[in-house]
């Protein structure tokens, strides 16, 4: 299996996350575009994904819930903002009410993935920009996030 | 009552990170650091003190100079914040690149 490497760009409060895939760009890009296949990797195990609403275009959104073991869910939107066929997806990606409204202390963070084709492989560049250097530390706090907590002991859990 | 000093507030203005991103490179004096900002030399002590009250830096007196030294550590401290998101990513991309051996 590949792995994923990591570039922390501190200056703009961006995490960069890179990965290659050992399929096509089409299958990438439909496994993101495809909410059937979408909500099957996008939740970290022990959660669950189940997508309220996609919309898959610029202007359009998607409204997803991660579920956790207790039944806890977190719900998730992202707005995408521009789109280009087989290459750039930028979103903003914040937490929602069930209405789909903004909800929670935390600020809207931006993110943007590219997708390279290289031979039979894809290379696909997630960028999260967060709102400044504050968000970032109540992000990794999550502590203080009502909901958050749990999945945030989970993955300090994996670490370990 | 007093604010609170810690590494976000360090790293939360444009200036002072720059300051840290020249720091990396050698140890440097107020004067080099105020020739490379274009704000005073006053605004630039100012940030050199939120830094150093951040422990963020240490300065080391050599002469009549006044030398900042960053403390790496510290900027690790930064880099661990951000592990349970590089988690998540590793975990989501693992995911998918199971998933897509099986999408036709």
């Amino acid at each position: 299996m590949n792995k994923t490497t990591f570039t922390e760009d501190l200056e703009n409060n961006q995490l960069i996350a890179v990965r290659r895939f050992n399929a096509s760009v089409e299958k990438v890009w439909k496994a993101w575009s495809d909410p059937d296949i979408l909500c099957h990797w996008w939740a970290p195990q022990p959660y669950t994904c189940k997508i309220d609403f996609m919309e898959f275009k610029v202007g359009g959104h998607w409204i997803y819930n991660m579920i956790g073991p207790e039944g806890d869910i977190h719900r998730g939107r992202m707005d995408f903002l521009e789109m280009q066929e087989f290459k750039s997806i930028t979103a903003e990606d914040y937490f929602c009410n069930e209405k789909g409204e903004k909800a929670g202390e935390i600020p809207p963070m931006q993110l943007t993935v590219t997708f390279e084709e290289e031979g039979s492989s894809t290379i696909v560049t997630s960028i999260t920009t967060f709102a400044s250097a504050e968000a970032l530390k109540q992000m990794a706090e999550m502590g203080a996030v009502e909901g958050w907590e749990l999945a945030m002991n989970q993955l300090e859990g994996l670490l370990n | 009552m007093e604010q609170r000093r810690d590494i976000f507030q360090a790293i939360a203005d444009p200036t002072r990170r720059e300051i840290l991103s020249t720091l990396i490179e050698e140890p440097k004096n107020l004067n080099t650091l105020a020739e490379q900002f274009a704000i005073s030399r006053q605004g630039v002590s100012l940030h050199v003190k939120v830094l150093e009250e951040c422990d963020m830096i240490s300065i080391s007196k050599e002469g009549r100079e006044r030398y900042c030294h960053i403390k790496p550590e510290k900027l690790l401290e930064i880099i661990e914040w951000l592990e349970p998101f590089k988690q998540l990513w590793r975990d989501r991309f693992d995911q998918l690149d199971d998933l897509l051996k099986h999408i036709k």
